[in-house]
């Protein structure tokens, strides 16, 4: 057994359209570079300077990793790690738009 | 390509909106093939009247009651307060969802909020006419 990760639409394209994949890493950090390993292009979508980007959530099982241990949330087999885009947007200061 | 709601549903997301303001209100549009079957008023974790951000854990739980229901994504809806209805360079920023039709609901003129559906991908905005039915 391991983790299974599901990847969303945008970053499908990463991983040749599969919506789902397995790991074997022990925390996310770890999923990350994996997922670049496999899937290079991957680590820069999710992370900036070893920190999950602001609108990437990412959830261990049905938990935002935020309220757990953020990066370093230990996983083990058979959790499912959902990586979800943040729905954000607005008007902006600047633009006006 | 057509973004098919009722009445109803699109004076929901009005009164939505209305009730937020001056902050942007925002929601998803669950449905098939481009007709909306359930509106989800979610929770801008921002509470900004420039900026909204779904609440992560009740855009989890709402997603997956929609993956359960096989439902899909068909809209993402947010308000502009204080602009018209065409997405902002923060809305191409923050398009990740590109199957589906952003709908962005103006009310500039308070009393005549003014809804327009686009599709962002790839950075390219087109506009997706707005079919409402009673």
């Amino acid at each position: 057994m391991a983790v299974k990760v599901r990847i969303p639409t945008p970053l499908q394209k990463f991983t040749s359209g599969k919506v789902e994949v397995e790991s074997g890493a022990k925390n996310i950090l770890e999923l990350v570079d994996e997922l670049e390993k496999n899937y290079p292009g991957m680590k820069e979508r999710l992370s900036d300077g070893g920190k999950i980007r602001r609108f990437v959530n990412i959830y261990v099982n049905e938990e935002d990793i935020r309220f757990m241990n953020k990066e370093e949330t230990a996983l083990k087999d058979g959790d499912t790690v959902s990586i979800v885009p943040a729905i954000a947007g607005g008007r902006g200061q600047k633009t006006g738009g | 390509m057509t973004l098919i709601l009722k009445k109803s549903d699109l004076q929901a997301v009005f009164e939505h909106c209305d009730r937020e303001y001056p902050n942007e209100a925002c929601g998803i549009l669950s449905g098939k093939e481009g007709r909306v079957e359930k509106i989800y008023r979610m929770t801008n974790a921002e509470r900004s009247p420039s900026f909204y951000v779904m609440d992560p854990q009740e855009q989890f739980r709402v997603m997956k009651e929609m993956r359960q229901a096989g439902q899909e994504l068909v809209g993402i809806y947010h308000s502009h307060t204080g602009g018209r209805a065409y997405p902002s360079a923060t809305d191409v920023d923050l398009a990740y969802y590109p199957e589906a039709v952003y709908l962005i609901i103006s009310l500039l003129d308070k009393k005549n909020p003014m809804a327009r559906g686009f599709r962002i991908r790839e950075r390219k905005i087109s506009e997706i006419a707005v079919n409402v039915y009673s």
